[in-house]
């Protein structure tokens, strides 16, 4: 096997790795947010249950009601990710991965920081669980992003 | 400018027709000669590769040796074949594009597409599902529902879902200033943080069996649920409420009661002693959904206590704004003033105080009669305005001139956390808080027999002392603003604690203890 070969084989092993631990992230960040994120009573409340009842009961300004307001639609994004990556687009696929990873990771590290009253409290398996797929899907998305890119061709001069 | 020497090629001597046994792709030579003058001239001689001849070799001609269509592995993107030797060995640099996924074939292509038609499909169902998840307390489908889903909440001790039931315009009134309080409470050390919200509910509710009677239609948007049977067990246990234990220390010195008491209420004996009438329960119709309502049932047991038989269209009272939250605040003051009951109604939220523009009629007849204008009239009224939560304002006083009905003038500025006020015959009074504070710790101590701590003389500085203005809460509806007053008077509770620092609670509760000798 040549060097160049060698080269490719090693960069064809990287996007597969990469897409496989993205697509691992991606589908743990999907469950996370629907496992119990707060707890009022003796009842518990998944990611969007959590952030429709913020969004309604409490006054949420700024980029926090903006996030709450997309939240929603996380997996809508995860689905472009793996879309983008099928097309052939690997790099729009990783930025997207790196964005959506962020994102997930600040609003289940600002879920799990958040401190109970007493009557509401917040539950940390739905906060934890995304973290740990949104650290996958930003691992995997850098690793993409990393890679060499396609072998130059050598024009004629 | 140097060429390569060109290629074999099809037809030329030691090139065979037909399938080569090495093809060169994906460097395959072009068929078309350069054009460039200097550039490797096209064979012209007989025998040579000559592309449009007949019997030569064509590229395209079935049979023919053709480049590969899906190679394997890595090839050139351009559909035009390259023309120039393969790379040399570790000649691999980089582009600067995206790099590319690996081509696929037709195989390739269709799981790909899969794939990506499966992520979608996902997505989309787990889309759905978190939109409908985050709405999911939107109103219920009937009157009836709508009880039961309060009824349901209450019975799991589930504050939020409680909070969540309620007529959008009441939930804003009392969610956000209810969970504010339980926030502020937490930080000055009367609530615990870390408690089970499974195991504090000191009121345990267990609502079973309900029966209703027919509903009774106020209007196009409000029916009352009237309840006729069905068990309200209560189980009440102090120790549950999540009090921090220097709290329950400081309010119980001997000792907190832990008995757990329940009672049960028959709704179908409490009908009977109430000579049949059924318990009501108000339900509002908000975008087409049912919430239940606590103004409403409030607006319409003062009815029925009455003995009004219930609203009508004409004791509706439309709403009516003003151009700012000053103007609001200004008309609603000046309506009061001068006994005008209806302006003041059409000047309030009709969110928040939607039951009130309802039974408006009932309310002028009831208490118009006994509420005369006033003998003193506003010559002057400066307020400003000041953002506060969930884009409403809050409307404070700056100043204040009134004449009184005995012409005598009294006017009263706000200064900070000082008041100026001039009274007619005595001279100009400045008082600030810490002031207010310390006559007030002076009249404790004379009446307590004791001296103060200066933790609890800093206490009641703090409670006076409140960073959070007292003001007039405002909010726009349909390009008007509206005077809020429920929220109004919620907000004043948790500015009173936002005052409150560390153990202030504590050290207050100390000085009352003190006044009342225990």
């Amino acid at each position: 096997m040549t060097r160049a070969a060698a080269t490719l084989s090693g960069v064809r092993v990287g996007v597969l790795a990469g897409a496989l631990a993205g697509v691992l992230g991606l589908v743990v960040i999907v469950i996370g947010t629907f496992l119990p994120w707060l707890k009022s009573g003796s009842v518990t409340r998944n990611s969007y249950q959590a952030g429709g009842a913020m969004r309604r009961l409490l006054d949420v300004p700024g980029w926090l009601g903006a996030a709450l307001t997309a939240w929603p639609f996380v997996g809508l994004a995860c689905a472009g990710v793996v879309v983008l990556f099928a097309a052939g687009l690997v790099r729009p696929s990783a930025v997207l991965g790196l964005l959506l990873g962020a994102f997930a990771a600040a609003v289940s590290a600002g879920a799990l920081a958040v401190r109970g009253s007493g009557l509401v409290a917040p539950e940390a398996p739905g906060p934890v669980v995304t973290v740990v797929g949104a650290t996958a899907l930003i691992t995997a998305s850098t690793v993409l992003l990393l890679l060499p890119q396609r072998p130059a061709r050598r024009h004629r001069s | 400018m140097s060429q390569p020497p060109p290629p074999e090629q099809p037809g030329a001597p030691g090139w065979p027709s037909g399938e080569p046994q090495q093809p060169p792709a994906p460097y395959w030579p072009p068929p078309q000669p350069p054009q460039q003058p200097g550039a490797w001239p096209p064979p012209q001689q007989p025998g040579a590769w000559q592309p449009a001849q007949p019997g030569a070799w064509q590229p395209a001609q079935p049979g023919a040796w053709q480049p590969p269509q899906q190679p394997s592995g890595w090839h050139p993107q351009n559909s035009e074949p390259v023309w120039g030797p393969p790379p040399a060995e570790g000649g691999w640099d980089y582009l600067g594009g995206s790099p590319e996924a690996p081509k696929r074939g037709g195989r390739g292509k269709l799981i790909a597409s899969l794939v990506a038609v499966v992520a979608l499909a996902g997505g989309g169902v787990a889309t759905y599902v978190a939109v409908s998840n985050s709405n999911s307390h939107h109103g219920a489908a009937s009157p009836k529902a709508a009880v039961q889903a309060i009824v349901d909440d209450i019975n799991k001790s589930d504050l939020v879902g409680v909070l969540d039931d309620l007529a959008p315009g009441e939930r804003d009134a009392i969610a956000t200033p209810l969970l504010n309080d339980i926030k502020e409470l937490k930080r000055i050390r009367v609530l615990r943080p870390d408690a089970d919200p499974t195991k504090v509910a000191a009121v345990k509710t267990s609502i079973k069996n309900l029966a209703f009677d027919a509903d009774v239609t106020v209007n196009d948007h409000v029916q009352i649920i009237q309840l006729t049977g069905g068990t309200v067990s209560l189980n009440t246990d102090a120790s549950k409420i999540p009090f921090t234990s220097g709290f329950v220390k400081t309010l119980f010195p001997s000792g907190a009661p832990t008995a757990s008491r329940t009672s049960t209420v028959d709704i179908a004996d409490a009908v009977r002693s109430n000579n049949g009438k059924p318990i009501r329960i108000a339900t509002e119709k908000v975008g087409g959904r049912w919430y239940p309502s606590i103004f409403y049932t409030i607006a319409d047991y003062a009815a029925v206590g009455s003995g009004a038989v219930g609203p009508t269209t004409a004791d509706y009272v439309p709403a009516k704004g003003a151009a700012s939250p000053v103007d609001a605040v200004k008309q609603l003051v000046n309506a009061l003033v001068s006994g005008d009951i209806a302006r003041a109604i059409e000047l309030l939220s009709p969110d928040e105080m939607a039951a009130v523009h309802d039974y408006a009629g009932l309310i002028v007849k009831s208490a118009g009669s006994s509420y005369p204008a006033a003998n003193v009239h506003i010559d002057d009224l400066q307020l400003t305005v000041k953002p506060t939560t969930g884009g409403a304002q809050l409307v404070t006083l700056n100043s204040v001139t009134v004449t009184t009905g005995t012409g005598d003038k009294i006017v009263v500025t706000v200064n900070g956390d000082c008041v100026d006020m001039t009274l007619p015959g005595q001279a100009p009074q400045h008082l600030c808080t810490s002031q207010i504070a310390a006559q007030l710790a002076s009249q404790l101590e004379r009446l307590g027999g004791q001296p103060l701590t200066p933790a609890q003389k800093q206490a009641l500085t703090d409670l006076f002392g409140g960073e959070t203005q007292g003001g007039i809460v405002t909010t726009q509806s349909g390009g008007q603003w509206y005077v809020n007053p429920v929220r109004t008077i919620l907000d004043q509770s948790t500015g009173l604690l936002t005052g409150l620092k560390g153990n202030d609670v504590l050290e207050l509760i100390g000085v009352f203890r003190t006044l009342s000798g225990h």
